[in-house]
């Protein structure tokens, strides 16, 4: 063992909490090393004095101390954060990850309802009127994604549908 | 020294549920461990004092998130040691530390002499005295980090494991700031044995 190596061990030794072989070890590098053992009588004499150092006792007057500064606002916030009761209630609205994920199907089938409108009113129309009135079906459709898009967009960042979207939509809990 | 965890346990739930002679208690148990830690950790007296009380009010204010998880004394060390180290830093007080230098020169042959303190005489106690008033400047010429560990695996008994958690380090770096701390402290024990001047 090398002076280096028993640097290392020296508090774990003075400790008592070396390995039988690295105490052996230990005790053979001291036989012959006096520095080393210098240094383990100044640890073990280092470990001695902290473990009986003189305690300071607390002056007698700090309880009357802490309770004298302990407010009464203090005390009742400690009252009501101990003696609040558990959320009774929870939040009726989804989170807004959730309305994600809920919104997505709800759009689809917008869409597919509105493909479906559009289908079945133009066979009873004319080539001629028909021509405004796709047109003005492809508006109202393209209007009504752009809102939609627009709701999902706030549904996101609010965390709730707005209310004209549930009436455009129809879509309820 | 520490409490039995059963008897901590129901002292905590009975001053959480607002039995202030629970709380009374609880700061007549602690207040000499706190008290003695904060003392040498800042160094004079009416700021220990001042620091101690402060320990309890936030005790007291945090009473209803003591979880458990951690044994209340060790939770009361982290707001003791949080509490000192705002306290340094409020200071700005620079700790000067003694060097050490090693003389090789000085080196003597022979062991040193201990006297046998199993019944220590006027002189051994005198001796022992002295040893702790080198030791005292010692630890006050620690470094904040290396005083914190060294005051509460040494002094006030605390295991790795407290001393990890009260103050939120891994077990390792404990281990390296303790044997960091006894190593400055050794030295000026081997100045003060070799007779020499601090």
């Amino acid at each position: 063992m090398t002076c280096w190596q028993f640097k290392r061990l020296l508090w774990s030794y003075v400790e008592g909490t070396v390995g039988a072989a690295e105490q052996q070890a230990c005790e053979a590098h001291l036989a012959r090393c006096a520095r080393c053992r210098h240094q383990l009588q100044a640890a073990q004499l280092t470990r001695r004095a902290l473990q009986s150092l003189p305690r300071h006792s607390a002056p007698v007057h700090l309880l009357e101390r802490v309770r004298a500064e302990i407010p009464a606002s203090c005390a009742d916030e400690t009252v009501a954060a101990v003696h609040q009761a558990p959320r009774a209630t929870r939040p009726l609205l989804l989170p807004a990850r959730l309305w994600r994920w809920a919104l997505a199907p709800a759009l689809g089938v917008l869409v597919a309802l509105l493909w479906w409108w559009s289908q079945s009113t133009t066979p009873l129309m004319n080539k001629q009127a028909r021509e405004p009135q796709t047109q003005q079906a492809s508006q109202e459709y393209a209007d009504t994604c752009i809102e939609v898009h627009q709701q999902l967009e706030m549904a996101e960042w609010a965390g709730t549908p707005a209310a004209s979207y549930l009436i455009t939509t129809g879509y309820t809990r | 020294m520490d409490t039995p965890s059963w008897a901590e346990a129901t002292l905590i739930a009975r001053a959480q549920a607002q039995d202030d002679t629970a709380f009374d208690q609880i700061v007549r148990l602690y207040a000499d461990r706190i008290y003695n830690y904060v003392r040498r950790m800042v160094g004079n007296p009416q700021d220990a004092e001042d620091i101690t009380q402060e320990v309890f009010i936030r005790a007291y204010q945090g009473l209803s998130q003591f979880d458990g998880r951690a044994s209340f004394s060790t939770w009361l060390f982290r707001i003791a040691t949080n509490l000192c180290i705002d306290h340094k830093r409020r200071q700005s007080r620079r700790v000067q530390t003694v060097p050490y230098h090693h003389d090789d020169t000085d080196e003597e042959e022979g062991d040193w002499e201990f006297p046998d303190t199993s019944q220590p005489s006027a002189l051994e106690q005198l001796l022992t005295k002295e040893l702790h008033e080198v030791v005292e400047r010692a630890i006050e010429a620690l470094s904040p980090k290396l005083k914190t560990v060294l005051l509460l695996y040494d002094v006030e008994g605390l295991s790795y494991e407290q001393i990890a958690d009260a103050l939120g380090i891994p077990m390792g770096t404990v281990k390296s700031r303790l044997f960091a701390a006894r190593e400055q402290i050794r030295k000026q024990v081997e100045v003060y044995l070799r007779g020499g001047t601090e």
